[in-house]
């Protein structure tokens, strides 16, 4: 049993439900597709009880508008597009309870790109090949397989309405470091290969001592950098076609990288000189067009401990509850001002 | 002469087993032998695996696996690895309409290569071709095995916009166009099948490993092939 969640009002410019993939696939050609933020989707689902898993809404460089059409508890992480309930700010990256008939909309992009909501109970919609996020290329999954539009109501288990609520929030502190990440230029760490013999030493230089910019050519699939040119050894720019990972760093012919994301052909011909490391997928995920990045290089056993740091935190982080003290918005000298006020023994 | 197996990190979460230079029949079956035996044993955290052209790439979760007991396990596993595994030879036959609008550049490929359309499709349509992958888009097999006198550079300038199931040549290849878009190959005919549809069982119609008969047809024969069958663009 399914209840309607929201209605489409006013769409976004790229609005798509995603989990956190798809796998096992990719060995017959379908993409792993999944949010690009994997931490703001884990993380906001954490907030509203669900599996990390659990499917949300991925909003690209502007939120929706939309209609709430039953009481529910959210959670909105990721770029903050300054998210507001009938026009009233509300937090982001904890928990928030939503009533019917209420609107959801979100005023100005202040940092980062993509913005996740996530729902208690998680989007209704189909699992195909084990996922429900949407795969665009091959139009499948997600919401009838396509970004949202005027119109489209989407529901949730009726379940997770009628269940209790306990409201938590993330730890400001790791808020602040996310929007930290947003917001300031970016060292992207990789670790180098797997094609080194296809690059001279002067080429690696050229990678590890530029700065790139992201061009226009940035979406799911993948980043195009603007740059110093990568030399190529006298090995060809090509490979023999096989498996792309994930932030795989590759260098045509022209010499300027792409960063390949989640929605990347399974399969590739182009030299990859790196790969970005698992734990700063989701900051290089959050960087649009025009923005400046550079790449520092860490070996394998580095990546993993930073994997694991960044798991932990993902995962293991304890969320605060909010049960215990009221929040207020107050003007002091007309400046504003957010309160928590609590009740001590005296 | 054996080649020795390199290991070679693809990220740090993903490991690629190499076992050859170039595209040999014999690497790309070492190749699905580990990839077999990977899945038989259920090594742990290993999140996906992908068997292309000369190399294994084994995805897995740091958290659950290290990439030396992965290369411990991996070792172990080809030394133990029978490559007489493919006994049983799956040959999917995909019958093909040549020539016409199904295939708008049967003709420049026969004058090419100064050949007859009818010599051109005996010769196409004769091989069992290997599919060393599936990659680029669902169900689009990477074919080995097409007859040096059909071997063709590729367009300068792509086609913007080829259909879904055309059957083509592109230098040393052949291949079966899964979605629609462009490309810079040469599109000799066209089959009715769908290569991939996710509500079925098995999403795609061939899988790596598999083996491919094209089959010529007649145009109303095309027709023939029910809805299910018929190539969609999605």
């Amino acid at each position: 049993m399914s209840v309607h969640f929201l209605e489409v009002l006013q769409p976004g410019i790229l609005t798509t439900v995603q989990d956190t993939g798809r796998f096992k696939y990719q060995r017959l050609g379908y993409t792993q597709s999944g949010a690009m933020d994997d931490y703001a989707l884990r993380v906001g689902n954490r907030l509203v009880d669900n599996p990390e898993n659990e499917a949300g809404l991925e909003m690209t460089y502007v939120g929706e508008e939309f209609l709430i059409l039953t009481d529910a508890m959210i959670a909105i992480t990721g770029a903050d597009f300054s998210p507001e309930v009938d026009g009233t700010a509300i937090p982001m990256w904890q928990s928030v309870n939503v009533e019917k008939n209420s609107f959801l909309s979100f005023k100005e992009r202040k940092y980062g790109v993509r913005a996740y909501i996530c729902v208690k109970g998680g989007f209704d919609v189909p699992r195909v090949l084990g996922s429900k996020s949407t795969d665009l290329k091959s139009s499948f999954g997600g919401y009838e397989g396509r970004k949202l539009k005027a119109g489209d109501i989407l529901s949730i288990p009726k379940m997770s309405v009628d269940s209790g609520n306990i409201n938590n929030k993330f730890p400001e502190e790791l808020v602040e470091q996310n929007y930290r990440w947003y917001d300031e230029p970016q060292e992207i760490k990789v670790t180098l290969g797997p094609d080194t013999d296809n690059f001279t030493e002067k080429g690696y230089k050229t990678l590890l001592e530029s700065e790139y910019e992201i061009s226009e050519k940035l979406d799911r699939q993948g980043y195009q950098l603007i740059g110093s040119k990568i030399e190529h050894s006298s090995k060809s720019p090509n490979i023999i076609t096989n498996f792309t990972s994930l932030g795989a760093v590759q260098v045509p012919g022209a010499g300027t990288p792409i960063i390949l994301m989640k929605d990347r052909q399974t399969s590739g011909g182009y030299a990859k000189i790196a790969n970005v490391i698992s734990a700063d997928i989701s900051k290089l995920a959050q960087r649009g067009l025009g923005e400046k990045i550079s790449f520092t290089s860490v070996d394998i056993s580095r990546a993993r401990e930073l994997f694991i740091n960044y798991e932990s935190i993902v995962s293991k982080t304890k969320l605060e509850p909010l049960v215990d003290h009221l929040i207020f918005r107050v003007q002091v000298d007309n400046e504003n001002y957010i309160v928590h006020i609590k009740e001590v023994d005296s | 002469m054996e080649e020795e197996v390199r290991y070679i990190h693809a990220s740090d979460c993903a490991l690629i087993v190499s076992f050859g230079e170039d595209i040999y029949e014999t690497v790309n079956k070492k190749v699905f032998a580990l990839w077999k035996a990977i899945e038989r044993e259920q090594v742990k955290g290993v999140v996906e695996v992908v068997p292309t052209y000369r190399d294994l790439c084994i995805s897995y979760n740091p958290l659950e696996q290290t990439t030396d007991h992965l290369i411990e396990i991996c070792n172990h596993l080809i030394k133990n690895l029978s490559y007489k595994e493919e006994s049983e030879r799956r040959v999917i036959e995909v019958p093909v309409v040549y020539g016409g609008e199904y295939g708008p550049d049967l003709e420049y490929i026969a004058e090419l290569h100064n050949l007859t359309p009818e010599k051109v499709i005996e010769l196409h349509s004769a091989p069992e071709y290997r599919i060393y992958m599936v990659g680029f888009a669902p169900g689009f097999p990477y074919l080995g095995g097409l007859d040096e006198r059909l071997h063709t550079p590729r367009r300068e300038v792509p086609n913007p916009r080829v259909p879904t199931g055309s059957v083509g040549i592109g230098g040393k290849q052949t291949n079966v166009l899964t979605i629609t878009g462009p490309s810079g190959w040469w599109y000799i005919g066209k089959t009715p099948l769908v290569f991939a549809d996710v509500n079925k069982d098995d999403p795609t119609l061939i899988k790596p490993g598999d083996y491919i008969k094209f089959a010529p047809i007649k145009p109303e024969e095309f027709e023939l092939y029910g809805d299910e069958n018929k190539g969609s663009n999605h």
